[in-house]
């Protein structure tokens, strides 16, 4: 039995963090703009917020269909979970993604999967994927619902994103992290609130404020997913389209 | 929930093992107490079988082996019912939450020195706790007091950053440093975690800037009930320590200025030097007294 090493170059793992209280009505059909963006290998992460919102049941079904199609997860909770969850939701789908990826190389090389293991080749297979989690590059889009009934809960969701942000920082693989609000000022439907950076800049941050107009959230989809392609690398070969996952390779 | 009494068969050891009771619950799973072939035992419980991978890669992969933490005894899937799970050494004691209040100066600082050796121990083999908090630090009280760490789940090498923590016991939630493992984060946690269990945090603390969470902080602090060691808490909140050993020694000295061993002894024999004087004192002055009365008396006698 030998899996033995990971090798690893210039991965890159890339998800879209949307935060919202409420159901789209402006623009494109989210779903749609979420397939999209997993086409593209990115992943969609959906946190409903529950609490004094208009997440009615259209809104819930909503979040997990965007989820769903974004190859991603869909949590519906309270404003004051949302530092937790978005670090928890972070983590997971970082682990899901290499998961497949290892998974679809264990199955190729010996016909099984990381669960058919024994319990002690599976230590050694899952602790090469926790050093790949801590080393790999991250790219994140965190798209923040602005629309009016998110004023109460908006010093919460800046703590949430200042504390993932705390937890990639110290990460040993580079952490990209981009922020959007959505709607923007004035006419715009998407506005750019932080650019990718490694450092989280807290004064922009703390210049997010509910703005009127809808929630356009599959323009806000869309918008993040150009800012992945305008930051991708030229030498990069998408071989993998649905893992959201680039160049690994496992040696047997 | 498993119920009491549920059977389960290993699939890879062949094990067999009957439920007795739940012994709680961690942060991505659960804790039972199973009666197998060695007797009695700790039986982790994950959904996620990386879980139950990475933390048993941690109980017994690390060398030294850190004695705090439970002995790994197997790992074992079952498949009815469907889960991934491993035995370790049942730890017996109370939760350092629970008994904390009702601590002597004494014991508390044995309990201190004890947790940061354990720290120390596992610090020389390159790992930090990174989930240091009063659930996880279990007192035994019989036949002396005892130290041990559960849940390892959060067990970090260093360098690496940390994933699995509690708010209260991060110091990157305080404001207070980076959230990487490293001997310092483990022992702000160690601070943070005896403040803590004196003045528990309000819930929505969380809701609060990081500047008005120090304030709290600082306050509860200054409420510590052994008000001689805030001077050294307060020293490892301001990451002045960078390994458990030296906060080890600032430790034993801070006891030392509160407890001069050797002046209070001969103090107290002053003391008890002084009680007698006085009482030969008193039975002089009484001795006296009844002499010259009788005198008193009998010269009366002899004159009346």
């Amino acid at each position: 039995m030998g899996v033995k090493e990971l090798r690893d170059k210039q991965a890159t793992i890339r998800q879209l963090l949307i935060i919202t209280d409420g159901c789209s009505n402006v623009g494109e059909d989210p779903v749609t703009a979420a397939t999209q963006a997993r086409q593209k290998t990115v992943v969609v992460n959906v946190i409903g917020i529950v609490d004094k919102g208009d997440l009615g049941k259209q809104g819930r079904s909503e979040a997990m269909s965007i989820a769903e199609a974004g190859g991603g997860m869909c949590r519906l909770v309270q404003a004051a979970d949302l530092a937790a969850t978005a670090q928890m939701m972070t983590h997971q789908t970082m682990q899901m993604t290499l998961q497949q990826v290892v998974n679809q190389q264990l199955l190729q090389v010996v016909g099984k999967t990381t669960e058919d293991l024994p319990p002690a080749e599976r230590t050694k297979v899952m602790q090469l994927m926790d050093k790949l989690e801590e080393e790999v590059c991250l790219e994140l889009v965190v798209a923040l619902d602005t629309s009016a009934s998110m004023r109460e809960k908006m010093p919460l969701v800046q703590e949430a994103v200042r504390d993932l942000t705390l937890s990639l920082q110290a990460r040993e693989g580079d952490s990209r992290v981009a922020v959007v609000a959505f709607p923007g000022n004035h006419d715009e439907m998407v506005r750019v609130v932080q650019p990718f950076s490694d450092q989280l800049d807290l004064s922009a941050l703390e210049s997010v404020w509910t703005a009127r107009g809808g929630t356009p959230t599959g323009p806000a989809i869309s918008f993040a997913t150009r800012l992945f392609d305008e930051l991708g690398r030229p030498n990069r070969t998408d071989n993998d389209e649905d893992s959201g996952w680039t160049d690994v390779s496992l040696q047997s | 929930m498993l119920a009491a009494g549920t059977r389960i068969v290993g699939k890879w050891t062949a094990s067999n093992l009957t439920v007795e009771r739940a012994l709680g619950k961690g942060a991505n799973g659960e804790v039972y107490l199973v009666r197998g072939p060695q007797g009695l035992a700790a039986m982790k419980v994950c959904d996620q079988p990386q879980d139950i991978a990475l933390e048993w890669g941690v109980l017994g992969g690390i060398r030294p082996t850190p004695s705090f933490f439970p002995k790994p005894i197997l790992m074992d899937d079952s498949d009815a019912p469907k889960l991934y799970f491993y035995l370790m050494e049942w730890v017996v004691g109370q939760p350092l939450s629970e008994l904390v209040a009702d601590l002597k100066e004494s014991s508390l600082y044995e309990l201190m020195s004890q947790v940061l050796q354990g720290l120390e121990e596992l610090h020389q083999a390159g790992y930090a706790f990174c989930d240091v908090k009063a659930q996880n630090i279990i007192v035994a009280m019989k036949p002396g007091l005892k130290v041990r760490f559960v849940d390892a789940g959060g067990v970090t090498r260093f360098g690496r950053s940390v994933r699995q923590f509690t708010p209260f016991s991060d110091r990157a939630y305080w404001g207070m440093g980076t959230r990487r493992a490293e001997p310092s984060y483990d022992l702000v946690a160690f601070a943070l975690m005896l403040i803590c269990a004196y003045v528990i945090p309000p819930p929505q603390l969380t809701q609060w800037p990081v500047q008005e969470r120090k304030r709290w902080l600082a306050k509860a602090l200054r409420g510590f009930p052994e008000a001689a060691y805030i001077p050294f808490l307060q020293a490892i909140l301001s990451n002045s320590f960078t390994d458990a050993a030296s906060c080890l020694i600032a430790l034993r000295r801070t006891r030392q200025a509160v407890r001069p061993a050797g002046r209070k002894a001969k103090r107290q024999k002053r003391a008890q030097g002084r009680d007698w004087t006085e009482w030969v004192m008193w039975f002089s002055l009484g001795t006296t007294a009844v002499v010259t009365s009788i005198a008193l008396g009998s010269l009366l006698h002899v004159f009346g």
